[in-house]
């Protein structure tokens, strides 16, 4: 830990020094964590061109609470580090009638999707920045700004939405000066490719992908206003539906961090049957993703149905523990558990977890078999979609993505959470960064979650309560509490502030994937047209949680 | 592709349901003592309390006679309810499909009576318009209507239980409570009619 | 020539049709010059109908063997083990309404589909099913064949192109890309055989192997021409013009209905008629042991069949550009060997033929 001490002493005395009086030190309740005060908000680009000198890696997450009876729209500013836990907050307050600041995105590019979000849902003007727009919301909004507490909700019926899809379906006229070869074709929300519903415009000439611009918000649900409005217990469900693929993870990191904000303890029989828990899920996110993958690439491929059936073993298994397939809402607020008196899994589930494993690590090998030593798969994956070492950090992208470029990141190692500091496994990274390397990185993680299974079942203590039921006034909490995990797809976290009642007072979700995929701009650049299901396909998308 | 196939042939073989299955509601209808906790705990707003008839539900000392009545179209079985209840109460069946398929949407909400496990509480409704009756008191249908309905159906139900507070104070007498009750519930199920299933 | 019931049933349909047409002649009083053309029609008919009764087998063949080496079940419920399903999916097509793009050309839109069934269709009749089983001998009947069937993309394009939008054009131009990429190993693999068999007549090349097959005299002939097949019937996994993930269905998007059907069976058409090519070119047609049947013939067939199924979900789609890197730095060296290895050996083995 004193790797973290000495980073925070330099982090404070480099910033004080580059800004003299516009910054102070704040306290936080993290100790591994170092937190500023920005006084002058137009001298944010100094702090951040201090910090990238540094080395800060990206900027996690820029929330914006709305504060109305102080009159200020707060910023948080999160950045963090590839090597170390340290994560420097920076808070600044701007008025809220005229909320401007610079804009972060010319010196750090992975900046850009939480900055265009906050003006998007805030109403925060972040200036120079190179394109500032709507992009949950309809594109032509004027109807105010949703997450503000004082907006209300019956305005946003008067938006005219029948209209909307005709008047934004073919944005880009051609312009006159283009050569006769160029057409624009927008990979639209309804396309197998895209795996749910976002949208893609292209600018294409021939088979080549000249430029590509995403267009998300199709399955915008407005989660982050909502959980404002439900207690802290009911919000679990919400977590769920975040992203369906790998739901007891989204479970974990919200109760993560409503158990940072409310002081709440769990057992660590429950820390580490949640480990069993978040490492079946990636297994099983994973088993998804290699299906849909091999369904874009082949018509009908057999790998289409295989890793599916494993998977179906593996839901087999959740149901007989929680009781759901899909959306589990197990890992609650005091441990894990879906009855109130602590009905705990019987020891024969624990082995039939260990069968399935076993049966699992040999159907691995005949994955790999058939994709991974296939030739057809290997000319469509290698060498497509690069993306490696300094360019992956600087774009932001985490997970897999990040690791497939050589980047040895994972946040269960970097920051463990529950008791990953206890149990022994190996970080995959592959090296050239193309869609091959984060196929291999994928199937590796399979491999070492099952790895992390074992231990987990060997290790579990016998005795403590799994679940114990947080009474009701404990439920109520104010000052901050922050979580992240490692998601299958790549770091989340959320920032949940609270006023002292029993709802929320902001709740803000990083989705890995919305980060992710604003990769595909730079991806997509003189890529082929049938490349991009291969590209979209490594990435991983799940587009309900890019869209919350 | 020589061992047996993975399908499971649903309808023919019955899908097999684990024990934890969080399936359709049951209620161990003595058990409930009307406490409140768990229209509190749903998230989606799916629960609101029916008195039995004859009581009159302005009395708080009749507070415990009240029964859970649930929207299934709008539960999404997360069991936070069931994890709620103080006696145990409220639980969930195996049971995964829903009884019918019609054209109404007042199928997929069930009274307690419905839901009740002892036989002699248990009553299945054949008429809608009875169901109906027991489902006034509750805001279930104005929120399963949704959109336009709704204001409409929570003027009804104003209308209705004006009426009924009439009955119980014994202002009207039983036929007349009977035939402008029935009037309000005929026009109420047609609306229901109009709305399709989800 | 008792053993082979295919023969006898034809040589009785065939004394069937002809009295029955010298009756109608005499009643009606026509003409008996028309005879010969009002003969061979109905015989092209009947043989199109058995034809259509087989594509059947086939489809509920595909559908149920993909899903066995899924490990699932597949068609399970019209008819006993499925079979009626395409009956339905028929059914189901002809009921459709008929959408098509506001802007796009009606007279072609409506013509294709037929247009496209009837050239799939034609190379039928230059198929010899058996010993004397045949409607056509042309001394130049292997070249004619493959000259029709190339005609095909040509109709793609044209399909893609009636539609009058993006998705449509883009898998119509795949499929031009596809014809450049399979044609030229077709060819020499053919001029291969034809050099071996001294004949251009598929009659002829059959009765070259009745000693051997050419398979095993020209083992990488056969493997170029199999692959090559496969493109040419655009069939996974070179469905590029129709690659789901991609362009969503390509060239065949616009099309619903009865339109959309007979895109469908002209894909099981052309299915058929390249592996009936490819087992009278390398797989000796009609011969097998005891004695010389179409029975085999129609065995060989389908067992080709069942082999361009199972390729169908064990590869992945290569990318168009690839497709053409595949055809020409792959496929044409290893025909270009082959004829040089036909070259080197015809003589050798000529005394034996």
């Amino acid at each position: 830990m004193s790797n973290v001490s000495n980073l925070k002493e330099t982090t404070k005395q480099e910033l004080i020094r580059a800004l003299g009086k516009d910054i102070e030190v704040r306290e936080l309740k993290w100790p591994r964590y170092i937190g500023f005060n920005l006084l002058d908000p137009t001298k944010i680009r100094e702090v951040v061109k201090v910090l990238k000198k540094l080395g800060y890696a990206q900027p996690i997450l820029i929330t914006g609470v709305d504060k109305p009876k102080e009159n200020i729209i707060e910023l948080v500013y999160k950045f963090n580090r590839i090597d170390s836990a340290v994560i420097s907050w920076i808070y600044v307050q701007l008025p809220r009638d005229n909320p401007k600041i610079p804009s972060i995105t010319p010196l750090w590019k992975a900046a850009f999707p939480h900055e265009i979000e906050t003006y998007d849902l805030m109403g925060v003007i972040f200036e120079e920045i190179p394109d500032l727009r709507h992009v949950f919301l309809p594109w032509d909004w004027n109807l105010g700004f949703p997450l503000r507490k004082d907006w209300d909700p019956s305005l946003a019926k008067k938006y005219p939405w029948w209209e909307m899809t005709r008047k934004f379906y073919d944005p880009f006229t051609i312009p006159s000066d283009e050569s006769d070869d160029i057409y624009y074709i927008s990979v639209g929300p309804q396309h197998p490719a895209v795996h749910g519903s976002f949208r893609l415009i292209m600018k294409m000439r021939g088979d080549t992908i000249l430029e590509a611009w995403p267009d998300f918000g199709w399955v915008h649900r407005g989660v982050e206003k909502i959980c404002e409005n439900k207690t802290y217990e009911q919000i679990i469900v919400y977590t769920d539906r975040l992203c369906y693929g790998s739901s007891i993870s989204w479970n974990l990191t919200y109760t993560l961090a409503a158990e940072d904000l409310l002081n709440i303890e769990v057992s660590e029989r429950a820390k580490w049957f949640r480990v069993i828990l978040v490492e079946m899920q990636r297994i099983v996110s994973h088993l998804l993703w290699l299906a849909a993958l091999s369904g874009d690439l082949g018509t009908f491929h057999s790998m289409f149905l295989y890793p599916l059936r494993e998977r179906e073993k593996l839901l087999d298994l959740f149901e007989k523990a929680c009781g759901a397939r899909l959306t589990y809402s197990y890992i609650k607020l005091g441990g894990v558990g879906i009855l109130k008196h602590a009905e705990d899994v019987p020891d024969t589930w624990f082995n039939e977890l260990k069968d399935v494993i076993q049966d699992l690590k040999k159907k691995v090998k005949e994955y790999i078999d058939m994709t991974g030593n296939s030739e057809t798969f290997l000319i469509r994956t290698k060498n497509i979609g690069i993306l490696r070492g300094k360019a992956a950090i600087e774009a932001g992208a985490t997970g897999p993505v990040l690791r497939a470029g050589g980047i040895k990141y994972d946040v269960r190692k970097v920051d463990p959470y529950l008791v990953y500091d206890q149990i022994d496994f190996e970080i995959p990274t592959g090296k050239v960064g193309d869609v091959y390397d984060r196929w291999l990185v994928r199937i590796n993680e399979i491999i070492q979650s099952i790895h992390i299974i074992e231990q987990a079942i060997e290790n579990i203590p016998k005795e403590g309560k799994l679940y114990q039921k947080v009474p009701p006034a404990k439920l109520r909490g104010s000052g901050e509490g922050f979580a992240r995990t490692e998601d299958p797809r790549g770091e989340a976290a959320i920032y949940i502030v609270g006023d002292g009642s029993n709802k929320p007072y902001r709740i803000h979700i990083r989705s890995p994937t919305y980060i992710n995929l604003t990769l595909l701009h730079f991806l997509l650049r003189k890529a082929k047209f049938a490349d991009l299901a291969a590209i979209i396909g490594s990435l991983d998308p799940c587009m309900a949680e890019v869209d919350r | 592709m020589t061992t047996k196939p993975f399908t499971v042939m649903y309808p023919k073989e019955p899908a097999v349901v684990k024990d934890r299955w969080r399936g359709l509601h049951g209620l161990f209808y003595n058990k409930c003592i009307g406490c409140g906790l768990c229209e509190m705990a749903c998230p989606n707003d799916c629960i609101d309390y029916i008195y039995p008839e004859d009581v009159d539900p302005r009395d708080k000392k009749n507070l415990k006679l009240r029964r859970p009545a649930i929207d299934w179209g709008h539960c999404i079985f997360c069991g936070l309810c069931v994890e709620a209840c103080p006696t145990k109460a409220l639980h969930h069946t195996p049971r995964y499909q829903i009884q019918a398929f019609s054209d109404s949407r007042l199928d997929l909400i069930t009274t307690p009576e419905e839901m009740a496990d002892e036989e002699d509480r248990k009553k299945i409704y054949h008429s809608s318009l009875d169901k109906i009756r027991r489902l006034m008191q509750t805001d279930l249908l104005a929120m399963a209507a949704g959109g336009e309905w709704e204001e409409v159906l929570n003027k009804l139900r104003e209308k209705w239980i004006a009426l009924y507070y009439d009955k119980i104070d014994e202002k009207i007498s039983e036929e007349e409570w009977n035939k402008k009750a029935r009037e309000i519930e005929e026009i109420v199920y047609k609306i229901m009619l109009q709305i399709s299933l989800p | 020539m008792g053993v082979d019931p295919i023969y006898d049933i034809t040589l009785k349909t065939n004394e069937f049709v002809s009295s029955l047409l010298n009756q109608i002649f005499i009643l009606l009083g026509i003409p008996m010059q028309f005879y010969e053309i009002a003969y061979i029609t109905i015989m092209v008919l009947l043989l199109f109908l058995v034809f259509l009764l087989d594509v059947l087998v086939i489809v509920w063949l595909e559908r149920k063997l993909i899903g066995r080496i899924h490990h699932r079940r597949s068609v399970t419920e019209t008819g006993p083990a499925g079979f009626l399903q395409n009956v339905a999916d028929v059914i189901k097509l002809m009921a459709k309404e008929d959408v098509y793009p506001a802007t796009a050309d009606r007279f072609l839109h409506n013509i294709v589909p037929a247009l496209a069934t009837a050239l799939s269709a034609i190379p039928l009749i230059l198929i010899p099913f058996g010993p004397g089983l045949y409607l056509v001998d042309m001394n130049t009947s292997a070249v004619l064949f493959f000259a029709i069937t190339t005609l095909v993309p040509g109709i793609v394009v044209l399909a893609g192109w009636a539609s009058n939008s993006k998705y449509p054009t883009i898998g119509a131009f795949r499929a031009g890309l596809q014809l450049i990429s399979y044609e030229i190993p077709l060819s020499i693999s053919l001029v291969a055989v034809i050099l071996m068999a001294n004949s251009m007549n598929f009659i002829n090349i059959v009765e070259a192997q009745r000693n051997i097959w050419f398979i095993v005299l020209q083992p990488l002939g056969a493997l170029v021409f199999f692959i090559v097949s496969i493109m040419e019937v655009e069939r996974s996994p070179f469905d590029i013009p129709e690659a789901e993930g991609e362009v969503l269905a390509g060239w065949r998007i616009e099309y619903s209905g009865l339109k959309f059907g007979l895109f469908y069976g002209t894909e099981y058409f052309k299915l058929f008629i390249s592996a009936a090519a490819f087992t009278l070119l390398y797989l000796g047609g009609w011969y097998g042991p005891f004695f010389p049947s179409a029975m085999y013939f129609i065995l060989k067939v389908h067992l080709v069949i069942v082999m361009m199924i199972w390729v169908r979900v064990t590869y992945f789609r290569p990318r168009p550009d690839q497709l053409v890197s595949i055809s020409y730095t792959k496929l044409i060296p290893l025909s270009l060997l082959n004829l040089f290895w036909v070259v080197v050996i015809t003589p050798l083995i000529l005394p034996y033929f």
